[in-house]
């Protein structure tokens, strides 16, 4: 009985060690490969190697093969699909762009290699993430600074060192003073610099330009002539990526070479770290967030009521995850923001991290103290985090906050006492009035003229006469 | 009061030596009509006058705060000021039905 708990411990230890996984998937472990010729893939040995070392399930299929299918019943057959065979027209039987397209709707992350034949189906595809290929049959083509080894110049293999500094993408060793080499055979693509979505990662230096026979950048390594103005430097794109609001991801590169076994062998090439970097990326393997819990409460009480008050002081709080090196960590940042609104927000802060209780838990709290606005209607709570690189985080809740009741506001105002102590006043006024009047006794009469005096007297007489009744 | 002083008027061969050297200036008239309200007045209606005055005054500190520190609470300075106004009002009413020089109007 005893023996076989400690068997599957072991099995299970045993089993784990074997697998020896650098980085496993977020979001699963199939990945279609596609590539011209089956024979065709020797050429991919080292990086579909490294693919399968950090746990992904590759079947390698031919482009030609008409048993490829994306989905089978409106679910997907692959987590991941990779593009090696820029010449084809179509994959499978019938599998055109917007196959594609839905696949990466449905939440599947492509990653897709062009050349300088590249078909008519990758344009489309790239156009559909903001990504202009280059015409076909032209490529980009650096006379400064190119593979050069033996003394044989090859101007059409770009050395490629410049990189965009997107961290979650590419981390921060590759930009720098001292940026790696990546060596680049294939065609160049413009991007969309305004679209938030797409982040192209690698591009052209300021020799990178894009050429053809036709303008003179062939493999004769002949020179432009000074009236041609064709894609050049920082605006010329090689290796591409893009994420769609639902956390697809989809990288574009204009070189199947770039993937080759040839040129990450190269001395001084450092393609086979590009690779890894960019692969990990789009393959939901880094940079992924997450948002494992949320709530809301009267700071006050700790309890969270079913209706806020206008004025309320609440608490917010919200727990993100990132998911890098296969495991969950606890992701931090200093901008997380936490919105309440209704049509226009109200309330924008930003939340502060609290600090751990368990030092190993896989998510980090953020939390924010609101006072709730003056108005009453229904609010949404929203923390909307979309940052270049990471995936989005969009929570939101919808709360009600209900108007005072009239016994809740407060009885005296501090800034009406002046009004209270007046009207109390005016009431003490009145008794002293109606007092003086009632008791009042004429003072003795102080005159020096007949007629005041007659007048006196005649008063005094009217007084006491309508006086009388009065006391009674 | 302006039957007082109408009365005054009328019959200055019956005032006294000083009323009767009241000049023309402001200040003389002034101090004419305070005279002859202190002596004149009976002191019933000198208590009313009283209330008058402090209804005034208690009126004007309210008008002046409101007006330093704004219309918030908007209703409470009606009711303060308006309590003023009014027990002025009705004070005025009773001097008026009591003073014995309107006998004639209000048997």
């Amino acid at each position: 009985m005893r023996l076989l708990p400690s068997l599957g411990i072991c099995l299970a230890l045993g089993g784990a060690w074997l697998k020896a996984v650098e980085a496993k998937s977020a979001t699963g472990d199939r990945v279609l490969v596609l590539v011209p010729t089956t024979e065709s893939a020797k050429q991919y040995t080292y990086f579909l190697g490294t693919l399968e070392t950090r746990g992904f399930d590759i079947s390698v299929r031919a482009a030609s093969n008409s048993s490829v299918a994306l989905h089978l019943d409106g679910e997907r057959l692959y987590d991941h699909a990779i593009l090696l065979s820029p010449a084809a027209k179509k994959f499978g039987s019938d599998l055109t762009a917007h196959n594609f397209i839905r696949f990466v709707d449905d939440g599947g992350n492509l990653l897709v290699a062009a050349s300088s034949e590249l078909s008519d189906f990758h344009r489309k595809l790239g156009a559909q993430f903001g990504v202009e290929f280059e015409k076909r049959g032209s490529r980009a083509i650096d006379h400064v600074s190119h593979l050069s080894e033996n003394g044989s110049d090859d101007h059409s293999v770009v050395a490629a060192h410049r990189f965009f500094g997107v961290p979650a993408v590419l981390p921060s060793t590759f930009g720098g003073n001292n940026p790696g080499t990546v060596l680049y055979k294939g065609i160049a693509h413009k991007y969309e610099a305004k679209n938030p979505l797409l982040v192209p990662v690698l591009v052209g230096s300021t020799t990178t330009y894009s050429g053809n026979a036709a303008t003179g950048g062939d493999s004769d390594n002949k020179a432009l002539s000074p009236m041609d103005t064709p894609l050049s430097g920082k605006a010329l794109g090689l290796v591409s990526v893009f994420q769609t609001r639902s956390n697809a991801r989809v990288a574009f590169s204009g070189s199947t070479e770039l993937f080759s076994d040839s040129l990450m062998k190269k001395h001084g090439s450092s393609n086979t770290q590009f690779v890894t970097e960019v692969s990990k990326w789009v393959l939901q393997e880094k940079s992924v967030l997450r948002e494992t819990g949320h709530r809301h409460h009267l700071l006050s009480t700790g309890e969270k009521p079913e209706y806020y008050r206008i004025g309320n002081e609440m608490v917010y709080e919200i727990d993100l995850s990132v998911y890098r090196d296969d495991a969950w960590h606890p992701y931090v940042a200093n901008d997380v923001q936490f919105e309440a609104i209704m049509l226009d927000p109200y309330v924008r802060l930003t939340l502060n991290r609290t600090l751990p209780t368990d030092s190993k838990s896989p998510l980090a709290t953020y939390r924010g103290d609101i006072k709730l606005p003056d108005r009453y209607g229904t609010f949404t709570f929203r923390v909307n985090y979309k940052r270049t690189g990471y995936s989005n985080v969009d929570v939101k809740d919808t709360v009600a906050i209900w108007p005072l009741r009239h016994d809740e506001y407060p009885r005296f105002l501090t800034a009406a006492y002046p009004y209270y102590t007046s009207s109390f006043v005016m009431i003490i006024g009145f008794l002293a009035l109606s007092t003086a009047w009632l008791w009042n006794a004429e003072p003795k009469a102080k005159t020096n003229v007949k007629d005041e005096g007659k007048t006196k007297t005649k008063t005094k007489t009217k007084q006491s006469a309508t006086s009388k009744p009065k006391p009674n | 009061m302006a039957r007082e002083s109408a009365a005054a008027a009328a019959a200055p061969e019956t005032t006294t030596a000083a009323a009767f050297n009241a000049s023309a200036s402001v200040s003389g008239i002034v101090s004419s009509l305070a005279r002859e309200y202190t002596a004149n007045t009976p002191q019933r209606l000198k208590v009313i006058d009283t209330y008058m005055v402090f209804c005034v005054a208690v009126g004007i500190v309210q008008f002046v705060y409101c007006g330093l520190v704004g219309t918030f609470p908007y209703n409470a300075f009606l009711a303060g000021f308006g309590s003023a106004v009014a027990c002025f009002v009705f004070a005025a009413n009773l001097r008026m039905k009591t003073n014995p020089k309107n006998r004639a109007q209000f048997p």
